[in-house]
């Protein structure tokens, strides 16, 4: 397909150089900003400082990372502290989206497009935002949840839930789950809506009702999405978690790193806090374990959830 | 008015070939229909004569001069597609001059010309609809029309019926000659619908495979099928292949005798038209009614014969038969198609 | 009898839909209502309205004079809308590229630029800060600019190109009939076409720009490179005993946002549901 039209042969493909111009931008940039990076991570996790120095020290951050007392103590905190940010996201957040975008599906339900902007509004808050919200109402200086408490006749129950070690944790999770419902909700939403009518129809013809149509026939058609958000909720519990708690708790995570995740675990390593100074090949190493961490589900899911919750649709 | 010549053309993907040596000549003015089942080529041949395609090897000409090196736009061609092929952010008027403005016409010519093919093709109403306003028939006029704005050389069709309901279809098959009886262009048309190319074509081009199996105009085809796959192809509905024998020069079936071939003695497949057999007391075919279905003027009976093959008979509406009764059935001799076991014609 | 238990139902429904609705909408309402109060009346009656003796203004005025939270704005304005720009005019490129044409290693090259879909861009921080340090970037919004850029192209590519994969080729093809370069193609052609899934993948990609607080925490936390989310993050740091000042900050980085949203809600909730982004 070559402009010009030359009176000898062409060459038969012509030089499809506008192939290279559409492609080079978005490559060049994604390769510099954020493949390149990444690798490179990948393998300053194998050097240390000495002298000012790089030097090849193999595995031996991950050896520390894992084995010295210091690092192993923070390490696997943070990873355990993930993993019940993790379960609390599915077992909570993900139910209370199905379940909301359910109610939303119902094609005579009123006011449905009112509802759903509503309850998407959240997601687009900066977590600073929501962070602070929620820690001036639940601080006892304001008095609007004790006053609220109070009011319901359990004032006894208030407890400065952020400042304590036991419960802010799941403090933190249940404003996080607040916010990011919206994302989940929208994805099943989106799901629902395309279940086909006729599918619906004759299961209704068949005998079903509400219910039962949603238990045995839609939710089975929408299983794909929430292998998706299952993994949505994986990756972003891993890195995104950071911001929240870091608004919420602080670089350390406090109290006493209870809330400290793999993010936040991340930050101080690379930059250092307090007494200790901040190293980069320490942070990359925990940047790789991170990464292989999110490796190990990404391929969960693609190989085993993904390949075995067959689509439907099409 | 231009003749359109392809030789040795081929297409390979990766290392697939699609397409095997093509040889065509398309005369002056003439309509010549590419079918065949989807998968076979059709299309990607056409869309080489489009330059939407490059070519593995062989050459194109169009109106004497070599194009299988030039851009489509320098081709003298203009094509219809199935989907229509519209732009969506442009109204009628706009969509029928776009190639014009590109080509930089002037505006008095362009508005000559969408005007001459907005009354052609009726459009005049819907000049500033959007397509998303227009009915499907409606979209197919006006990618129709754009193509006529272009005065090209040779009309190119892919498919532009299949996306269309079986009423609108018939419509617009009838427009279409229409049209190509008042501009007597050169036209190329693909085609899935053999009902199509039989009505349209000066001449049908059968594809199987990425390879012609027959070229001729519609009757010869219809009369004298190459081999098997014209033969089932062509015709609705499609003929009746029965395993039969041959036997110094006599078929037979079941141990009757049905009509005369050169065929060397041995196992052979005799074709049979339904529209050809007609209930007869004395004819060969004889067995039991399946099925009857009857359409008011005609009704189609599907017999099981003796040795336990089926065929189907298409006989006017004065007949009725019910599931289970027997039913004999006959066919002049010279109805009868011949193959032998590579599926080729034998010739009576 | 029938009638009533649907009716029941109806009722059940709305009053779940109702109480998250509550449960959404309460915590911002708190904070803009008290935003525009006294001080004694933030404390003395929360749940109270603005009005009367309670209503003041003396936050915002300390927020909007006495700080950069304007400037805080344009750069957090500059950063997502040259971004945005970025990402979905070289996503739309991209996903043309690899949907368009057949050419060696573009099944490779598809996989490799919707990779950071699963991947997040965050693993590699510490290179990366390396990097824009190396190129004389640190304490920029150019180096906000490319990092989001590089981070948001992944999932455009990827809406695009499923989105334009499904769009028929012969409107393409057409155009080539007509004559245009390929370049008009994608620029009056396909640029037209995706017009319909611009909205969502600039959704999908502005939210984490303009809420994100780990680049420009790292990159370019100076002074005049701060964006409104990490201004407001050390602004409540700084002030936590103005309690007027704090809430008018998070109520004037809320502001925009809402009012956007507003606006946008309908085409935005309509691209997200529309399958354009189907799992």
């Amino acid at each position: 397909m070559s402009q010009s039209a030359p009176s000898t042969r062409a060459p038969r493909a012509g030089r499809r150089w506008y192939i290279l111009v559409f492609l080079a931008p978005a490559t060049l940039i994604y390769t510099v900003f954020a493949i390149y990076p990444i690798f490179e991570s990948l393998r300053l996790s194998l050097y240390s400082a000495e002298e000012n120095q790089a030097v090849f020290v193999g595995l031996a951050n991950y050896a520390k990372l894992l084995g010295e007392p210091y690092w192993a103590d923070q390490f696997w905190n943070a990873f355990n502290n993930n993993v019940v940010l993790f379960l609390l996201h599915m077992l909570i957040q993900n139910p209370i989206a199905l379940a909301l975008a359910a109610l939303l599906s119902i094609p005579t339900l009123k006011g449905a497009a009112t509802y759903r902007t509503i309850f998407f509004l959240p997601t687009l808050l900066s977590v600073v935002v929501v962070g602070f919200i929620w820690q001036l109402i639940l601080s006892p200086l304001w008095g609007v949840t004790p006053d609220a408490m109070k009011a319901l006749g359990i004032g006894d129950l208030f407890r400065p839930w952020l400042g304590l070690e036991s419960s802010a944790l799941v403090t933190v999770t249940l404003i996080s789950i607040w916010q990011y419902v919206g994302i989940p909700l929208m994805l099943f939403y989106a799901a629902l809506l395309n279940v086909p009518e006729e599918t619906i129809e004759a299961a209704r013809i068949d005998g079903l009702n509400g219910w039962w149509i949603f238990w045995k026939v839609k939710l089975p058609l929408i299983l794909p999405t929430l292998g998706l958000v299952a993994i949505l909720t994986y990756i972003g519990n891993f890195t995104a978690s950071f911001d929240i708690i870091y608004s919420l708790q602080g670089g350390m995570a406090g109290p006493n790193f209870s809330t400290d995740v793999m993010g936040t675990f991340l930050f101080r390593s690379f930059f250092g806090f307090q007494a200790q100074l901040g190293d980069e090949y320490m942070g990359a190493t925990v940047a790789s374990a991170l990464f292989f961490i999110i490796l190990v589900g990404v391929g969960c899911y693609l190989f085993g959830v993904q390949r075995r919750l067959q689509r439907y649709d099409s | 008015m231009a003749t359109l010549e392809l030789k040795g053309v081929e297409k390979f993907f990766d290392a697939t070939q699609v397409i095997h040596d093509m040889n065509l000549s398309v005369a002056d003015g003439e309509l010549v229909v590419f079918v065949g089942p989807s998968g076979c080529g059709k299309s990607t041949l056409l869309r080489m004569i489009a330059g939407l395609e490059t070519l593995s090897s062989g050459e194109i000409h169009i109106d004497g001069q070599r194009v299988d090196y030039q851009p489509p736009s320098h081709r003298g061609i203009a094509m219809v597609f199935q989907s229509y092929a519209l732009y969506p952010h442009k109204d009628v008027r706009g969509n029928l001059g776009f190639s014009l403005k590109h080509d930089k016409v002037e505006k008095s010519e362009i508005d000559r010309r969408v005007n001459i093919a907005a009354d052609i093709l009726g459009l005049q109403e819907l000049m500033s609809r959007k397509p998303r306003e227009l009915s499907g028939g409606q979209r197919q006029r006006v990618a129709i029309g754009r193509a006529i704005v272009r005065e090209p050389k040779v009309f190119l069709f892919d498919e532009p019926l299949s996306n269309l309901d079986a009423a609108l279809r018939v419509h617009m098959r009838v427009e279409i000659l229409k049209l190509h009886q008042r501009l007597k262009n050169t036209m190329v048309y693909v085609t899935h619908d053999q009902v199509e190319a039989m009505t349209l074509a000066d001449r049908i081009v059968v594809f199987r495979a990425g390879k012609v199996e027959q070229i001729g105009t519609p009757l010869e085809l219809y009369r004298t099928p190459a081999n098997r796959f014209v033969a089932g192809f062509i015709g609705s509905p499609a003929m009746n292949f029965l395993d039969a024998h041959c036997k110094s020069g006599s078929v037979t079936l079941n141990g009757e005798a049905v009509c005369h071939s050169t065929h060397p003695d041995g196992s052979m497949t005799l074709g049979v038209r339904p529209e050809h057999l007609r209930v007869d007391q004395q004819g060969p075919f004889q067995g039991k009614v399946q099925v009857f279905e009857h359409l008011g003027g005609e009704a189609f009976v599907h017999l099981s014969l003796a040795d336990g093959q089926s065929m189907v008979a298409k006989l006017d509406g004065e007949h009725q038969f019910r599931p289970g009764d027997a039913c004999r059935l006959g066919i002049a001799a010279d109805k009868c198609h011949v193959f032998d076991r590579d599926g080729l014609r034998v010739s009576a | 009898m029938r009638r009533l238990q649907d009716r029941l139902g109806s009722v059940g429904i709305h009053a779940i839909l109702l109480s998250w609705t509550l449960l959404a909408l309460f915590p911002l309402a708190l904070i803009v209502l008290n935003s525009f109060k006294t001080r004694k009346a933030i404390f003395g009656d929360p749940l109270g309205l603005p009005t009367g003796k309670a209503l003041s203004l003396k936050g915002y005025e300390s927020v909007m004079t006495n700080s950069d939270f304007p400037m805080f704005f344009g750069n957090s304005l500059i950063v997502t809308c040259v971004s945005l720009f970025f990402i979905l005019l070289f996503g739309a490129m991209a996903a043309h590229a690899v949907s368009e044409y057949r050419f060696k290693g573009n099944t490779f090259i598809s996989i490799y630029l919707i990779l950071g879909i699963m991947v997040p861009i965050r693993l590699g921080t510490v290179a990366l800060l390396n990097l824009i340090v190396d190129l004389g970037l640190a304490n920029t919004l150019t180096a906000l600019i490319l990092v989001y850029t590089a981070q948001g192209l992944p999932i455009a590519i990827f809406i695009f190109s499923e989105f334009l994969r499904s769009v028929s080729r012969e409107i393409k093809d057409s155009a080539r009939i007509d004559g245009l370069s390929e370049y008009r193609i994608f620029f009056e052609v396909v640029i037209p076409l995706v017009r319909p899934v611009i909205a969502t993948v600039a959704v999908f990609s502005m939210i984490p720009i303009w809420n994100d607080l780990w680049f420009p925490l790292i990159l370019s936390p100076g002074e005049d490179t701060r964006t409104v989310t990490l201004g407001v993050q050390q602004f409540i740091g700084q002030y936590t005993v103005q309690w007027g000042s704090v809430l008018a900050a998070l109520s004037v980085a809320i502001l925009p946002v809402l009012i956007m949203y507003v606006i946008f809600s309908r085409q935005l909730i309509r691209g997200i549901t529309s399958g354009a982004v189907k799992g």
